[in-house]
């Protein structure tokens, strides 16, 4: 039974040159589990809001949508409530009351269901997503993943047909994220919902979902399943293609004959086979990076927020070489904010020094901290700006900074964001916004970069971007230090990584050897071929080893 | 069409309700005369009180807001109530008569009361509520109504200087006229000339500091933040 | 302890605070201001422990302050003491306002105990009942507060961190303000998107219920019943003069007989429910596990 039918939806926003969708068709059944993949601005969000009315943007729309065989705009706004369900990005914002229990009674209150109906399918609710256990807390004290996972259990609480979901889990953490992922298959495949997602963290989804549907410009480029899809990306060699799991990159690297894995397991077993007749353990050769004298040394750090609360950390020990991309992973809650929030000299440690460029944190003066030792990166760019255009915005924290007009153009070519200067901040994608952040903190010529999380939430193309962007600072020789959850891009892109555990620094290597050195807390492409590889951590090197296999 | 619609069944309710409340008021007081015992300018002047607000929450409820209208209401108060702590470093400054001042300017005068009523019991839910809680609601209720009933309109008034007056004026006349006769009479219960001076005088210190924040709030940011309510009411498409 | 008035029906509990802070504001008589005093203190004690008597080291100086502005400005009364600046003292207006004093004290006391008890959950509970609109805006709004509050720290070490340099106090005020500004500014975008998740979730339809987390069990009907019972006995002997006293200008009391006996005790009981209810549940765990 068809779902959804879109016939040559087009949209565009009010003012806007470009059609933000492009003559869209596809067809939903009833019961698949589809994902939307696609760079960042490519129409995936609007295509999502524009399946729910009430989150439809305004614009000039054409074509027509079928929901169950009715013009979409024709059904009842209650049947919208009770058999759409939506959940946004931001597991912060959707959030409307204060209470936990209060959020998932919502929607059923809105549909008029009595107390008794209510309590009944709350109850029901908590038990299957496990959140009996937070039923009566503040929503203000739940982590973000559990934020979104009451997210996800609001919108299902009215037993909806359909479930869309726009990027759900790029704010999450990868534990949260998987959480999230299980809890919505559970939904998918024991209730038989419907569920249409958009997505960036493919390698944990597209091996469950029946159907992929690729984007770009506004348009559908490619629309099967994702064996198909992941050939197709391949044959016209788009930059989509970059985005897929490391089974089928690592696939197609090399003229493989058979099924095209998708999974991590059907990545080993694809190997597995190819090289059947594989005697030894090949390993990468990597060359060691000259260490230079550290810019950030810690000794002996000991912190904690208050007198009777739990040490942060206890006797962290760190050293950050000059010059280089230094990664610093861990759980969420082990401490890693802390550690930026104490090398930047917003906390003061309890016991222990910081040195930066040699010298002790406290004998710097404030001023001469943040105007030319150390700039913070946070995690939300939006903490930053005050101008209503990004122009004014950098024009001013030039002028306050003595910045001349040169300087500020070299670091506008730098961090890429010529041509968004007449925006405002806001109106930024989340990979601009950031890019701009950073061209504000880069205006103090920061000797160190510290930064919090920045591949949250941003798409692949971005992301190799600010790659580029931190390769290029570190030639110049300031030290970048990033706090991140995100092992595919630390393993790509840093020089050196460290984990962050029981407040201490317990494992600090050459970023791939880091990942190597892991079990659980590494690449796919690690995870795929360690039983063969002793050390491949990234696609291309697995593809390479293979290669030279063959070979012999 | 349909927004104008929405605004006229405003006026026959609150033209009802300030009816009724005229007819509570002169009642209330006579009772209050006959039966009350030593608190019975209190009493009476709680229920007045009561009065004067209660036409303002029964049309934000008749109005059945839309959930923009919520959702823009419960930041502006939430921002009064907790924005206190980006000034952490300075206890004394107080940035929510400021705030509601600029949300009657922009908001008008129904939502200055409303939001300057709802955030004073708001932030009373962390700091306590108290007898004195009533007159904290009324004072900062009749702060945003003056402001959005004198500055009528919604840009940035040509005079930065005026508007800072006016925020500094209102928190010593307005705000503290109203809190300080509030403690008068929970502590004596009885109003005299002298005791209402003497209160004012001893409450002239905290209401200086007050009107000093609110001056100096409005001076700087009333222009940028001004700004960015009018561009929310165009977003969000609030008309007043 | 508390739980045992903790898990009453809000409404039971509303109606109480009502008549205890009422009552406590509405009569002179020396005898029912000190058992309100006593009472508000013992069921505060039971509710929040030692913090009690910093609430009552806190109140003291207010009433103190009470005691000192009525004994200036009110001057009736029979027996001067002395005069000050033309003025006279007098012992009534002393008296009266010492009384005033310890009622402002219970007064502070009840309503700590009232904060205690009436979480913001059951508030709203309460005024969801009578104005749905105006609920939800307080919820909201104790929603969108603890996040302001983080992210007004976040803005502020953020702003630090970039170079924008704080030195002078100025320059602190000025970063302070545009904290807010930016504080603002986000939380409105951010609040489009939770009135879409508003709208999605249904917001609007016609029909909207509430869900009542609460329900009036048979021990919230007693309990209320106990409370308007003795309420309507103390307000009886109030009204009927049997407690009056007047202290000017001299002190002086109605008839010390039956009824105003019988207000007293009925005054006490009233103010004593709580107590009562917290104690019978102590003693009956004490029983309970006794006979394991």
């Amino acid at each position: 039974m068809v779902l959804f039918e879109i016939k040559n939806l087009s949209f565009s926003y009010p003012e806007a040159e470009k059609k933000a969708l492009d003559c869209i068709s596809l067809t939903v059944k009833e019961g698949e589990l589809i994902v939307l993949c696609g760079p960042s601005g490519c129409g995936k969000t609007t295509l999502l809001r524009s399946l729910k009315p009430p989150a439809a943007p305004h614009g000039s729309r054409d074509g027509e949508i079928l929901y169950r065989g009715i013009p979409l705009n024709e059904v009842p706004d209650r049947r919208l409530a009770e058999e759409i369900g939506f959940v946004f990005q931001n597991p912060d914002n959707q959030i409307v009351t204060d209470k936990v229990w209060h959020e998932l009674s919502f929607t059923l209150e809105s549909l008029g269901l009595d107390s008794a109906a209510i309590r009944r399918r709350t109850a029901e609710m908590s038990g299957f997503f496990g959140i009996s256990g937070w039923f009566e807390h503040d929503t203000a004290d739940l982590s973000g993943g559990q934020k979104q996972l009451l997210n996800l259990a609001a919108a299902a609480a009215a037993s909806p047909k359909v479930l869309l979901l726009d990027e759900p889990t790029a704010q999450l953490d990868p534990v949260a994220a998987a959480d999230f992922f299980s809890a919505l298959l559970r939904i998918s495949r024991e209730l038989g919902t419907t569920v249409i997602l958009s997505e960036q963290r493919l390698e944990e989804i597209l091996p469950y979902a029946d159907r992929a549907a690729v984007m770009e410009n506004g348009r559908i480029i490619a629309d099967g399943t994702p064996q198909a899809v992941g050939k197709h990306l391949k044959e016209s060699a788009n930059g989509m293609y970059g985005a897929m799991p490391s089974a089928m990159k690592i696939y197609y690297g090399l003229d493989s004959v058979g099924e095209c894995p998708v999974s991590v397991r059907d990545g080993r077993r694809f190997l597995g086979e190819y090289l059947k007749d594989l005697s030894n353990r090949p390993s990468v050769e990597r060359k060691k990076t000259e260490e230079k004298a550290p810019a950030i040394e810690t000794r002996d750090l000991w912190f904690r927020y208050e007198k009777d609360s739990p040490d942060i950390l206890k006797s962290l020990n760190l050293t950050v070489p000059s010059g280089s991309f230094f990664a610093v992973t861990g759980a969420n809650g082990s401490g890693k904010s802390t550690l930026l929030s104490l090398l930047s000299g917003l906390l003061k440690p309890c016991r222990g020094n910081i040195r930066l460029e040699g010298k002790k944190i406290s004998k710097y003066s404030q001023s001469e901290l943040y105007s030319g030792i150390v700039s913070l990166l946070p995690q939300s760019p939006q903490a930053l700006f005050t101008k209503s255009t990004l122009k004014e915005e950098l024009e001013e924290a030039a002028k306050a900074r003595g910045v001349s007009e040169a300087r500020l153009d070299e670091i506008r070519r730098l961090t890429d964001i010529k041509e968004l200067s007449d925006r405002h901040p806001y109106d930024l994608s989340g990979g601009e916004q950031q890019r701009a952040a950073l061209a504000e903190l880069l205006l103090s010529e920061p000797r160190i970069l510290l930064l919090d999380e920045p591949t949250k939430g941003i798409d692949a193309v971005y992301k190799s971007k600010l790659a580029g962007i931190i390769k290029r600072l570190c030639r110049n020789g300031t030290t970048v230090l990033t706090v991140s959850h995100d092992i595919e891009f630390c393993a790509e892109y840093a020089d050196f990584c460290a984990m962050l555990f029981d407040g201490k620094i317990i494992a600090s290597a050459p970023a791939r050897d880091f990942f190597a050195g892991n079990t659980f807390y590494t690449t796919a492409a690690n995870r795929i071929s360690r039983d063969y590889f002793s050390n491949a951590v990234t696609n291309d090197e697995v593809v390479e080893l293979c290669r030279k296999q063959k070979e012999n | 069409m349909q927004e104008t619609k929405r605004k006229l069944k405003r006026q026959p309710l609150r033209a009802a309700a300030f009816v009724s409340a005229l007819i509570l008021i002169p009642a209330t007081m006579a009772a209050g005369i006959i039966f009350f015992d030593g608190r019975k300018y209190y009493i009476t002047s709680l229920l007045l009180i009561l009065y004067i607000m209660l036409p303002f929450f029964l049309s934000f409820e008749r109005r059945k807001p839309q959930p923009k209208e919520l959702a823009a209401a419960a930041v502006m108060c939430a921002v009064a109530a907790g924005g206190r702590i980006a000034f952490f470093w300075l206890p004394q400054f107080k940035p929510t008569a400021a705030l509601i001042i600029m949300a009657g300017i922009s908001f008008g005068p129904q939502s200055g009361f409303l939001l300057g009523a709802v955030t004073a019991f708001v932030s009373n839910f962390y700091f306590g509520q108290g007898p004195w809680t009533p007159w904290q609601m009324l004072a900062l209720g009749l702060t945003g109504l003056a402001a959005g009933l004198i500055f009528k309109k919604s840009y940035l008034p040509d005079n930065p200087l005026l508007l800072s007056l006016f925020g500094a004026a209102a928190a010593i006349i307005i705000y503290g006229g109203i809190v300080n006769l509030g403690s008068l009479l929970i502590s004596t219960g009885t109003v005299t000339v002298r005791s209402l001076a003497a209160s004012y005088l001893a409450g002239l210190p905290m209401d200086a500091v007050h009107a000093a924040s609110t001056f100096i709030f409005l001076f700087f940011a009333a222009g940028p933040i001004l700004k960015i309510l009018k561009r929310i009411k165009a977003k969000y498409g609030i008309y007043v | 302890m508390s739980r045992a008035f903790d898990s009453l029906h809000p409404a039971v509990s509303f109606v109480f605070f009502l008549c205890a802070v009422g009552f406590s504001m509405c009569c002179m008589n020396p005898v029912m201001l000190l058992i309100s005093f006593i009472s508000s203190l013992l069921f505060l004690f039971v509710l929040t422990g030692e913090k009690s008597l910093k609430y009552l080291l806190f109140s003291f100086p207010a009433a103190a302050a009470v005691a000192a502005v009525n004994t200036a400005f009110n001057h009736r009364g029979a027996t001067i003491l002395l005069y000050v600046n033309g003025n006279p003292i007098t012992l009534e207006s002393i008296v009266y306002g010492t009384a005033s004093g310890i009622m402002l004290m219970s007064v502070i006391i009840w309503f700590a105990c009232l904060n205690r008890v009436m979480t913001s959950d059951k508030l709203i509970y309460l005024f969801a009942r009578v104005s749905p609109s105006l609920s939800l805006l307080f919820s909201m709004i104790l929603r969108f507060v603890p996040k302001m509050k983080r992210r007004a720290k976040h803005i502020a070490s953020a702003q630090k961190c970039s170079g924008a340099a704080a030195a002078k106090t100025a320059d602190r005020i000025k970063n302070s303000l545009s904290a807010v500004v930016i504080l603002i500014s986000w939380s409105f975008e951010d609040a489009a998107d939770t009135a879409d998740s508003m709208k999605c979730r249904g917001y609007g339809l016609p029909g909207r219920s509430v869900f009542y987390k609460y329900s009036l069990t048979l021990k919230d009907v007693s309990v209320l019943a106990a409370i308007i019972l003795f309420a309507a006995f103390s307000a009886a002997g109030g009204i009927s003069g049997a407690v009056y006293v007047s202290y000017f200008p001299a002190y002086s009391a109605a008839a010390c007989g039956g009824p105003a006996f019988f207000t007293y005790a009925a005054y006490a009981v009233l103010l004593n429910i709580p107590l009562g209810l917290c104690l019978t549940e102590e003693l009956k765990w004490c029983f309970l596990k006794s006979k394991i």
